[in-house]
Protein backbone atom coordinates (compact mmCIF):
# COMPACT_ATOMS: atom_id res chain seq x y z
CA UNK A 1 0.00 0.00 0.00
CA UNK A 2 0.83 3.08 -1.14
CA UNK A 3 0.68 6.17 1.74
CA UNK A 4 1.26 9.09 -0.27
CA UNK A 5 0.00 9.57 -3.85
CA UNK A 6 1.72 12.38 -5.91
CA UNK A 7 -1.10 14.50 -5.62
CA UNK A 8 -0.95 14.41 -1.51
CA UNK A 9 2.44 15.11 -2.21
CA UNK A 10 2.18 18.38 -3.88
CA UNK A 11 -0.47 19.77 -1.45
CA UNK A 12 2.05 18.52 1.16
CA UNK A 13 4.75 20.70 -0.19
CA UNK A 14 2.76 23.69 -0.69
CA UNK A 15 1.59 23.63 3.00
CA UNK A 16 5.16 23.62 3.94
CA UNK A 17 5.93 26.45 1.27
CA UNK A 18 3.12 28.38 2.72
CA UNK A 19 4.13 27.92 6.02
CA UNK A 20 7.64 29.23 5.64
CA UNK A 21 6.92 32.09 3.66
CA UNK A 22 3.86 34.40 5.23
CA UNK A 23 3.30 32.77 8.91
CA UNK A 24 -0.17 31.88 7.79
CA UNK A 25 -1.00 30.31 10.52
CA UNK A 26 -2.54 33.93 12.38
CA UNK A 27 -4.16 33.88 15.40
CA UNK A 28 -8.02 34.02 14.77
CA UNK A 29 -9.63 34.19 18.42
CA UNK A 30 -11.69 36.21 19.91
CA UNK A 31 -13.22 39.43 18.98
CA UNK A 32 -13.95 43.10 19.52
CA UNK A 33 -14.64 43.99 23.11
CA UNK A 34 -18.19 45.52 23.68
CA UNK A 35 -17.66 47.86 27.17
CA UNK A 36 -15.20 49.40 29.53
CA UNK A 37 -15.27 48.66 33.07
CA UNK A 38 -13.88 51.29 35.32
CA UNK A 39 -12.29 50.68 39.09
CA UNK A 40 -11.65 53.52 41.40
CA UNK A 41 -10.64 53.87 44.75
CA UNK A 42 -14.11 55.48 46.39
CA UNK A 43 -16.23 54.43 44.10
CA UNK A 44 -18.03 51.07 42.71
CA UNK A 45 -17.43 49.91 39.09
CA UNK A 46 -18.60 51.34 36.46
CA UNK A 47 -19.54 49.88 32.44
CA UNK A 48 -19.15 52.34 29.91
CA UNK A 49 -20.54 51.11 26.33
CA UNK A 50 -17.77 51.09 23.26
CA UNK A 51 -20.35 51.97 20.77
CA UNK A 52 -21.20 55.74 22.01
CA UNK A 53 -17.81 58.00 21.85
CA UNK A 54 -17.76 59.38 25.44
CA UNK A 55 -15.42 61.62 27.35
CA UNK A 56 -15.63 60.00 31.26
CA UNK A 57 -14.27 61.80 33.85
CA UNK A 58 -13.18 59.27 37.26
CA UNK A 59 -11.77 60.77 40.27
CA UNK A 60 -9.02 58.60 41.76
CA UNK A 61 -6.82 58.86 44.49
CA UNK A 62 -5.19 61.74 43.24
CA UNK A 63 -7.46 63.64 41.25
CA UNK A 64 -9.70 63.02 38.30
CA UNK A 65 -8.39 60.37 35.17
CA UNK A 66 -10.18 61.08 31.81
CA UNK A 67 -11.17 58.05 29.65
CA UNK A 68 -11.87 58.69 25.73
CA UNK A 69 -14.28 56.14 24.24
CA UNK A 70 -13.84 56.17 20.50
CA UNK A 71 -14.64 53.76 17.78
CA UNK A 72 -15.50 51.44 19.89
CA UNK A 73 -12.33 51.80 21.99
CA UNK A 74 -10.99 52.99 24.88
CA UNK A 75 -7.78 54.84 26.44
CA UNK A 76 -6.69 56.96 28.94
CA UNK A 77 -5.89 60.85 27.77
CA UNK A 78 -5.27 62.23 31.05
CA UNK A 79 -4.16 61.52 34.72
CA UNK A 80 -2.94 63.41 37.52
CA UNK A 81 0.29 60.86 37.76
CA UNK A 82 3.68 61.18 36.91
CA UNK A 83 4.72 58.47 34.72
CA UNK A 84 1.76 58.94 32.76
CA UNK A 85 2.35 54.81 31.72
CA UNK A 86 -1.46 54.94 31.60
CA UNK A 87 -1.53 57.26 29.17
CA UNK A 88 0.91 55.89 27.13
CA UNK A 89 -0.96 52.55 27.18
CA UNK A 90 -3.02 53.71 23.85
CA UNK A 91 -6.24 52.36 22.88
CA UNK A 92 -7.61 48.82 24.42
CA UNK A 93 -10.22 47.05 21.96
CA UNK A 94 -9.87 43.37 22.33
CA UNK A 95 -11.74 41.84 24.92
CA UNK A 96 -9.56 41.25 27.94
CA UNK A 97 -6.81 44.42 27.23
CA UNK A 98 -6.34 46.50 30.62
CA UNK A 99 -4.84 49.92 31.19
CA UNK A 100 -4.53 51.31 34.94
CA UNK A 101 -3.29 54.17 36.45
CA UNK A 102 -1.33 53.05 39.52
CA UNK A 103 -0.75 55.96 41.47
CA UNK A 104 -4.24 57.42 41.24
CA UNK A 105 -5.72 53.90 41.28
CA UNK A 106 -7.73 54.40 38.48
CA UNK A 107 -7.79 50.31 36.45
CA UNK A 108 -10.25 50.35 33.14
CA UNK A 109 -10.54 46.19 31.55
CA UNK A 110 -12.43 46.17 28.02
CA UNK A 111 -14.50 43.19 28.18
CA UNK A 112 -17.37 41.63 26.42
CA UNK A 113 -17.95 39.23 22.99
CA UNK A 114 -15.39 36.38 23.18
CA UNK A 115 -12.58 37.17 25.34
CA UNK A 116 -9.33 36.61 22.69
CA UNK A 117 -6.75 35.86 25.87
CA UNK A 118 -6.45 34.52 29.13
CA UNK A 119 -3.37 36.83 30.42
CA UNK A 120 -1.44 39.45 28.27
CA UNK A 121 2.30 39.66 28.45
CA UNK A 122 3.81 42.72 28.15
CA UNK B 1 -30.33 6.92 13.81
CA UNK B 2 -26.77 6.56 15.86
CA UNK B 3 -26.68 9.91 16.61
CA UNK B 4 -30.43 10.22 17.79
CA UNK B 5 -29.44 10.07 21.35
CA UNK B 6 -26.33 12.21 21.00
CA UNK B 7 -27.93 15.64 21.00
CA UNK B 8 -29.43 14.82 24.82
CA UNK B 9 -26.83 13.25 26.20
CA UNK B 10 -24.42 16.76 24.98
CA UNK B 11 -26.94 18.44 26.70
CA UNK B 12 -26.90 16.38 29.71
CA UNK B 13 -23.15 17.00 29.60
CA UNK B 14 -23.25 20.69 29.94
CA UNK B 15 -25.97 20.97 32.61
CA UNK B 16 -23.49 18.62 34.74
CA UNK B 17 -20.08 21.35 34.13
CA UNK B 18 -20.22 24.67 34.58
CA UNK B 19 -19.79 26.76 31.63
CA UNK B 20 -15.92 28.12 31.14
CA UNK B 21 -16.43 31.77 32.10
CA UNK B 22 -18.52 30.36 35.28
CA UNK B 23 -15.77 28.00 35.86
CA UNK B 24 -13.22 30.74 36.11
CA UNK B 25 -12.73 32.89 39.12
CA UNK B 26 -10.17 36.87 38.43
CA UNK B 27 -9.14 38.23 41.27
CA UNK B 28 -6.64 41.77 41.28
CA UNK B 29 -4.46 43.85 43.07
CA UNK B 30 -1.52 45.78 43.08
CA UNK B 31 1.73 44.81 44.72
CA UNK B 32 4.93 45.50 43.88
CA UNK B 33 4.06 48.51 41.80
CA UNK B 34 2.23 46.72 39.15
CA UNK B 35 -1.46 45.08 38.89
CA UNK B 36 -1.69 41.34 40.11
CA UNK B 37 -4.05 39.13 38.26
CA UNK B 38 -4.83 35.33 39.57
CA UNK B 39 -6.91 34.01 37.41
CA UNK B 40 -8.17 30.07 38.98
CA UNK B 41 -10.22 27.53 37.04
CA UNK B 42 -12.49 24.67 38.14
CA UNK B 43 -12.13 26.55 41.48
CA UNK B 44 -15.43 26.98 43.58
CA UNK B 45 -15.98 30.50 44.11
CA UNK B 46 -15.28 30.73 48.07
CA UNK B 47 -12.16 28.69 47.55
CA UNK B 48 -10.88 30.78 44.64
CA UNK B 49 -11.31 33.99 46.64
CA UNK B 50 -9.62 32.41 49.38
CA UNK B 51 -6.78 31.04 47.79
CA UNK B 52 -6.03 34.43 45.73
CA UNK B 53 -6.28 36.80 48.93
CA UNK B 54 -3.18 34.26 50.15
CA UNK B 55 -1.92 35.23 47.26
CA UNK B 56 -2.39 39.28 47.53
CA UNK B 57 -1.23 38.78 51.40
CA UNK B 58 1.91 36.68 49.79
CA UNK B 59 2.64 39.82 47.40
CA UNK B 60 2.48 42.55 49.81
CA UNK B 61 5.03 40.51 52.14
CA UNK B 62 7.32 40.44 49.29
CA UNK B 63 7.20 43.17 48.23
CA UNK B 64 8.06 44.76 52.23
CA UNK B 65 10.66 42.62 52.21
CA UNK B 66 12.40 42.87 49.21
CA UNK B 67 12.07 46.96 47.82
CA UNK B 68 15.40 47.80 47.76
CA UNK B 69 14.92 50.56 50.58
CA UNK B 70 12.82 51.05 53.38
CA UNK B 71 12.22 48.86 56.27
CA UNK B 72 12.32 45.58 54.84
CA UNK B 73 15.09 43.04 55.19
CA UNK B 74 17.07 44.43 51.69
CA UNK B 75 16.09 47.92 52.81
CA UNK B 76 18.04 47.49 56.18
CA UNK B 77 20.85 44.78 54.22
CA UNK B 78 21.30 48.09 51.69
CA UNK B 79 21.54 50.22 54.82
CA UNK B 80 23.78 48.15 56.22
CA UNK B 81 26.49 47.82 53.27
CA UNK B 82 26.96 51.64 53.88
CA UNK B 83 28.04 51.03 57.45
CA UNK B 84 28.54 48.42 59.76
CA UNK B 85 27.87 44.47 58.76
CA UNK B 86 24.71 42.64 60.05
CA UNK B 87 23.25 39.43 59.64
CA UNK B 88 21.39 39.03 56.40
CA UNK B 89 17.36 36.73 56.85
CA UNK B 90 18.01 33.28 55.02
CA UNK B 91 15.48 34.14 52.93
CA UNK B 92 16.93 36.84 51.19
CA UNK B 93 20.32 35.35 51.62
CA UNK B 94 19.32 32.59 49.13
CA UNK B 95 17.52 35.03 47.11
CA UNK B 96 20.50 37.39 46.65
CA UNK B 97 22.69 34.50 46.60
CA UNK B 98 20.43 33.08 43.32
CA UNK B 99 20.39 36.18 41.73
CA UNK B 100 24.32 36.18 42.15
CA UNK B 101 24.44 32.51 40.29
CA UNK B 102 22.24 34.43 37.46
CA UNK B 103 24.55 37.15 37.31
CA UNK B 104 27.54 34.97 36.85
CA UNK B 105 25.62 32.90 34.18
CA UNK B 106 25.03 36.10 32.00
CA UNK B 107 28.69 37.50 32.11
CA UNK B 108 27.02 40.34 34.60
CA UNK B 109 24.36 41.44 31.92
CA UNK B 110 21.64 40.72 34.41
CA UNK B 111 22.99 42.25 37.89
CA UNK B 112 21.59 42.49 41.21
CA UNK B 113 23.81 45.56 42.25
CA UNK B 114 22.77 48.24 40.41
CA UNK B 115 20.81 50.02 42.88
CA UNK B 116 22.55 53.09 43.21
CA UNK B 117 22.06 53.68 39.44
CA UNK B 118 18.76 52.68 39.47
CA UNK B 119 17.98 55.62 42.02
CA UNK B 120 20.77 57.83 40.15
CA UNK B 121 18.32 57.48 37.15
CA UNK B 122 15.27 57.93 39.34
CA UNK B 123 13.55 54.33 38.24
CA UNK B 124 13.41 53.11 41.30
CA UNK B 125 10.37 54.92 42.99
CA UNK B 126 7.03 53.93 41.22
CA UNK B 127 5.24 56.93 42.03
CA UNK B 128 7.37 59.40 40.53
CA UNK B 129 9.62 59.65 37.40
CA UNK B 130 12.98 61.20 36.57
CA UNK B 131 12.78 64.55 34.48
CA UNK B 132 16.07 64.61 32.93
CA UNK B 133 19.11 61.74 32.95
CA UNK B 134 21.81 62.11 35.54
CA UNK B 135 24.99 64.30 34.36
CA UNK B 136 27.48 62.52 32.84
CA UNK B 137 29.87 62.85 35.45
CA UNK B 138 27.49 61.24 37.92
CA UNK B 139 27.05 57.89 35.46
CA UNK B 140 31.28 57.46 35.25
CA UNK B 141 31.51 58.12 39.17
CA UNK B 142 29.16 55.02 39.32
CA UNK B 143 31.15 53.13 36.64
CA UNK B 144 34.16 53.47 38.52
CA UNK B 145 33.30 52.63 41.76
CA UNK B 146 30.28 50.62 41.47
CA UNK B 147 28.98 50.80 45.29
CA UNK B 148 27.22 47.77 46.18
CA UNK B 149 23.35 48.53 46.10
CA UNK B 150 20.64 45.47 45.68
CA UNK B 151 18.07 46.18 43.83
CA UNK B 152 16.33 43.06 42.85
CA UNK B 153 13.77 44.68 40.17
CA UNK B 154 13.98 42.03 36.85
CA UNK B 155 14.11 38.99 39.37
CA UNK B 156 11.99 39.34 42.77
CA UNK B 157 8.79 39.74 40.98
CA UNK B 158 9.62 36.25 39.21
CA UNK B 159 10.59 34.96 42.19
CA UNK B 160 7.38 35.97 43.70
CA UNK B 161 5.20 34.54 40.61
CA UNK B 162 6.90 31.62 41.11
CA UNK B 163 6.22 31.76 45.12
CA UNK B 164 2.48 32.54 44.21
CA UNK B 165 1.94 29.40 41.90
CA UNK B 166 3.38 26.98 45.04
CA UNK B 167 1.49 28.64 47.20
CA UNK B 168 -1.91 27.38 44.56
CA UNK B 169 -0.80 24.02 43.91
CA UNK B 170 0.05 23.43 48.04
CA UNK B 171 -3.95 24.09 48.04
CA UNK B 172 -4.60 21.88 45.69
CA UNK B 173 -5.04 23.96 42.95
CA UNK B 174 -4.25 22.67 39.28
CA UNK B 175 -5.24 25.11 36.77
CA UNK B 176 -4.55 28.88 37.23
CA UNK B 177 -2.29 32.01 36.07
CA UNK B 178 -0.91 34.33 38.33
CA UNK B 179 0.16 37.49 36.23
CA UNK B 180 2.37 40.35 37.86
CA UNK B 181 2.11 43.07 35.52
CA UNK B 182 2.60 40.80 32.41
CA UNK B 183 4.93 38.71 33.71
CA UNK B 184 3.25 35.40 34.43
CA UNK B 185 3.14 31.79 34.84
CA UNK B 186 0.17 29.37 34.10
CA UNK B 187 -0.38 25.91 35.18
CA UNK B 188 -2.86 23.24 33.82
CA UNK B 189 -5.33 24.37 31.57
CA UNK B 190 -8.53 26.08 30.97
CA UNK B 191 -11.30 23.37 30.97
CA UNK B 192 -10.77 21.86 27.49
CA UNK B 193 -8.39 23.96 26.24
CA UNK B 194 -4.79 25.25 27.44
CA UNK B 195 -4.58 29.36 28.39
CA UNK B 196 -4.23 31.59 25.80
CA UNK B 197 -1.25 34.21 26.35
CA UNK B 198 -1.30 37.20 23.85
CA UNK B 199 2.16 38.90 23.64
CA UNK B 200 2.16 43.13 23.56
CA UNK B 201 3.55 44.97 20.20
CA UNK B 202 6.02 46.77 21.73
CA UNK B 203 5.98 49.87 19.21
CA UNK B 204 1.80 49.81 18.83
CA UNK B 205 0.75 50.61 22.37
CA UNK B 206 -2.28 48.34 23.73
CA UNK B 207 -1.64 46.29 20.43
CA UNK B 208 -0.99 42.53 20.84
CA UNK B 209 1.46 41.43 18.35
CA UNK B 210 1.08 37.34 18.67
CA UNK B 211 -0.61 34.72 21.36
CA UNK B 212 0.63 31.37 22.29
CA UNK B 213 -1.25 29.14 23.90
CA UNK B 214 0.67 27.96 27.42
CA UNK B 215 2.34 24.36 28.36
CA UNK B 216 1.17 22.60 31.21
CA UNK B 217 3.58 24.46 33.74
CA UNK B 218 5.38 27.76 31.88
CA UNK B 219 6.15 31.21 32.43
CA UNK B 220 5.83 33.66 30.19
CA UNK B 221 7.88 36.71 30.57
CA UNK B 222 8.34 40.04 28.69
CA UNK B 223 10.92 43.27 29.31
CA UNK B 224 10.20 46.09 26.66
CA UNK B 225 11.57 49.50 26.84
CA UNK B 226 8.02 50.88 26.71
CA UNK B 227 7.06 50.24 30.37
CA UNK B 228 8.57 52.53 31.71
CA UNK B 229 10.41 55.71 30.68
CA UNK B 230 10.46 59.60 30.03
CA UNK B 231 11.84 62.02 26.99
CA UNK B 232 14.56 64.39 27.71
CA UNK B 233 15.08 66.94 24.77
CA UNK B 234 13.68 64.70 22.44
CA UNK B 235 15.21 61.67 23.57
CA UNK B 236 14.15 58.63 24.58
CA UNK B 237 15.02 56.95 28.28
CA UNK B 238 13.67 53.92 29.37
CA UNK B 239 14.27 51.73 32.00
CA UNK B 240 16.19 48.94 31.39
CA UNK B 241 19.63 49.92 32.21
CA UNK B 242 23.09 48.68 30.90
CA UNK B 243 25.69 47.64 33.86
CA UNK B 244 28.52 48.02 31.19
CA UNK B 245 27.61 52.05 30.29
CA UNK B 246 25.01 53.09 33.20
CA UNK B 247 22.79 54.01 30.27
CA UNK B 248 19.60 52.28 28.73
CA UNK B 249 20.18 49.91 26.53
CA UNK B 250 19.85 50.11 23.11
CA UNK B 251 18.87 47.84 19.74
CA UNK B 252 15.76 45.50 21.24
CA UNK B 253 12.11 46.89 21.84
CA UNK B 254 10.76 43.60 23.33
CA UNK B 255 12.35 40.18 24.67
CA UNK B 256 9.64 37.63 25.21
CA UNK B 257 11.39 34.22 26.98
CA UNK B 258 9.17 31.22 27.80
CA UNK B 259 10.62 29.14 30.59
CA UNK B 260 9.25 26.69 33.55
CA UNK B 261 10.77 28.98 36.28
CA UNK B 262 9.40 32.16 36.45
CA UNK B 263 12.49 33.77 38.47
CA UNK B 264 14.22 32.36 35.75
CA UNK B 265 12.49 33.88 32.98
CA UNK B 266 12.42 37.15 34.80
CA UNK B 267 16.13 37.57 35.14
CA UNK B 268 16.31 35.90 31.73
CA UNK B 269 14.52 38.73 29.94
CA UNK B 270 16.91 41.79 31.20
CA UNK B 271 19.69 39.84 30.26
CA UNK B 272 18.72 39.57 26.86
CA UNK B 273 17.56 43.05 26.77
CA UNK B 274 20.99 43.75 27.91
CA UNK B 275 22.92 41.82 25.59
CA UNK B 276 21.48 43.43 22.65
CA UNK B 277 20.54 42.10 18.90
CA UNK B 278 23.67 40.56 18.20
CA UNK B 279 24.75 38.61 21.36
CA UNK B 280 21.09 37.83 22.88
CA UNK B 281 21.20 34.33 21.53
CA UNK B 282 24.61 33.71 22.98
CA UNK B 283 23.16 34.78 26.46
CA UNK B 284 19.89 32.80 26.02
CA UNK B 285 22.14 29.12 25.01
CA UNK B 286 24.40 30.06 28.33
CA UNK B 287 21.05 29.80 30.59
CA UNK B 288 19.79 27.24 29.14
CA UNK B 289 16.69 29.08 27.53
CA UNK B 290 15.04 27.62 24.58
CA UNK B 291 11.66 29.30 23.46
CA UNK B 292 12.86 33.22 22.72
CA UNK B 293 11.43 36.10 20.35
CA UNK B 294 12.59 39.41 20.63
CA UNK B 295 11.52 42.27 18.66
CA UNK B 296 13.83 45.07 17.45
CA UNK B 297 14.21 48.69 17.69
CA UNK B 298 13.48 48.60 14.02
CA UNK B 299 10.33 46.00 14.05
CA UNK B 300 12.47 43.15 13.07
CA UNK B 301 11.33 40.04 15.19
CA UNK B 302 13.58 37.11 15.91
CA UNK B 303 12.20 33.80 17.35
CA UNK B 304 14.32 30.73 18.06
CA UNK B 305 13.36 27.69 16.11
CA UNK B 306 11.79 26.03 19.61
CA UNK B 307 9.40 29.87 19.88
CA UNK B 308 8.34 29.37 16.25
CA UNK B 309 5.81 26.53 16.11
CA UNK B 310 4.23 28.49 19.44
CA UNK B 311 3.48 31.16 18.31
CA UNK B 312 0.79 32.88 16.28
CA UNK B 313 1.13 36.46 15.02
CA UNK B 314 -2.33 38.65 14.89
CA UNK B 315 -1.21 40.17 11.42
CA UNK B 316 0.57 39.59 8.67
CA UNK B 317 2.57 42.42 8.94
CA UNK B 318 3.94 41.53 12.05
CA UNK B 319 4.31 37.64 10.57
CA UNK B 320 6.52 39.03 7.69
CA UNK B 321 8.87 40.69 9.63
CA UNK B 322 9.60 37.60 11.81
CA UNK B 323 12.95 35.22 11.38
CA UNK B 324 14.25 32.56 12.91
CA UNK B 325 17.23 32.38 14.56
CA UNK B 326 19.32 29.80 16.13
CA UNK B 327 21.03 29.52 18.89
CA UNK B 328 24.31 28.51 19.29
Amino acid sequence: MKLFRAGDLVVLAAAAALVGASWAALWSGGGPAEFAVVTAPAAAAQTLPLDADTVTEVAGRLGPSTLEVRDGRVRFTDSPCVGRLCVHSGWLDRSGQVAACLPNGVVVEVGGGRREFDAVSH
Amino acid sequence: MMRAWLLPAILLLAACGPGPEEAETRHRFMAMGTLVDVTLYGVPAAEAEAAAREVETLFHALHREWQPYGDGALGQLNHALGTVPGTVPTDLATLIAEAERLAEATGGLFDPRLGALVKLWGFGSDETMPAAPPPPEAIAAWLATRPVEYDLGGFAKGVAVDRAIELLQARGIEHAIVNAGGDLRAIGRKGERRWRIGIRAPRDAGKVMAALEAGDDESVFTSGDYERWFEFEGRRYHHILDPRTGYPTEGLASVTVLHTDAALADAAATALAVAGPADWPATAAALGLEAVMVVHDDGRIELTPAMQPRVWFTSEDYGRQARVRSLP
